[in-house]
């Protein structure tokens, strides 16, 4: 949440649109995020979900912690 | 000492200075959201929506700014604030709306954000390229509190804090400038335009009130009377301060250009 000063592995590159999709498919805790904040053509993937964080080197999973 | 030092003072929203004028203005918010809340975005169309609502004014469309994405600075998940801009009717003085919005930030805001708030008025900012640039050092490096209250400051611009540690006051100053500068961001939503598959003209694209200009992700123009394949989400950019449906080139001679898709428009 707002405020965070977290540094957590990325689990995602910033280009790895297959594997996102694939791990979102089976994933039970996937939200899809806001619509301007989603970039992956995939309607589930990690890119666009809402527990996904940013990095400069990819995304990290905000409720897997991976 | 900064070049803008001697601009201090400079007060733009002095109400003494605006009665009786209708006056433009971008309006940027930042950090109002947590991991389970509606996100910026929403609050901005909220905020945007009660502007016209209350007869204020007309808004305009809302554009994504992407700021740093780094371990030192505070963000939810993205990192990227909201702007929009307005045309207020010369019955509401832009301090009207100014506290409106601090206070529908305060009320809407979620819980454990840091929401920012900036309001400028482009018409009479002073040196608008250091808004600008601040905007694009906010994509670079790690900025403060401190930089963004005092360009607001010395510029006349209106920056404030409502809640939290206030930390997205750097990330609303910064969204005013990228939108000021034009060429950064996505706006907010998807164009209603035919559905996915459909074959429609340039000339018919540019007849939707939400496209300005219909370009090459190469750079080139096509032919007003070429076809372009729509695809399923379709969204414009914000280059040269217009709102820009970018297409890409196909393989099909007869439809020569598609839509491009939201991962070709991630860096925009």
């Amino acid at each position: 949440m707002t405020g965070l000063h977290v540094s957590l592995p990325c689990h995602l590159g910033l280009d790895a649109w297959a594997p996102a999709a694939r791990q979102a498919a089976d994933c039970n805790v996937f939200l899809p995020d806001v619509e301007e904040e989603q970039i992956a053509d995939e309607r589930v993937s990690c890119y666009n979900c809402q527990y996904r964080r940013w990095a400069a080197d990819g995304i990290c999973c905000l409720a897997t912690g991976d | 000492m900064h070049a803008y030092a001697e601009l201090r003072d400079y007060d733009m929203l002095s109400p003494k200075n605006l009665v009786g004028t209708p006056m433009n203005i971008l309006v940027c918010l930042d950090d109002t959201d947590n991991l389970e809340s509606r996100g910026t975005g929403e609050l901005a169309s909220l905020l945007a929506g009660a502007l016209e609502a209350f007869g204020w004014g007309k808004s305009s469309f809302i554009t994504r700014h992407q700021l740093l994405v780094h371990p030192d600075i505070p963000y939810t998940s993205h990192n990227s604030s909201m702007c929009f801009a307005a045309r207020l009717e010369s019955s509401c003085p832009p301090s009207r709306f100014i506290d409106y919005a601090g206070e529908f930030l305060e009320r809407e805001s979620a819980s454990g954000s840091d929401p920012g708030l900036c309001v400028a008025l482009p018409d009479l900012l002073p040196a608008p390229e250091l808004v600008i640039d601040y905007g694009r050092s906010a994509k670079q490096r790690v900025l403060d509190k401190k930089s963004a209250y005092g360009l607001a400051r010395n510029l006349g611009v209106h920056l404030s804090e409502h809640g939290g540690s206030g930390q997205g006051v750097v990330g609303a100053l910064a969204g005013v400038g990228l939108r000021l500068g034009g060429n950064d961001g996505r706006l907010k939503g998807q164009l209603a335009i035919g559905v996915p598959g459909e074959i429609r003209s340039v000339d018919l694209l540019l007849e939707h009130p939400l496209v300005d200009m219909v370009r090459g992700l190469d750079g080139t123009q096509p032919d007003a009377a070429a076809h372009v394949e729509l695809g399923e989400k379709i969204k414009t950019v914000l280059l040269g301060g217009q709102s820009v449906l970018l297409l890409e080139r196909s393989d099909t001679p007869e439809v020569p250009w598609r839509t491009c898709s939201r991962r070709q428009l991630k860096d925009y």
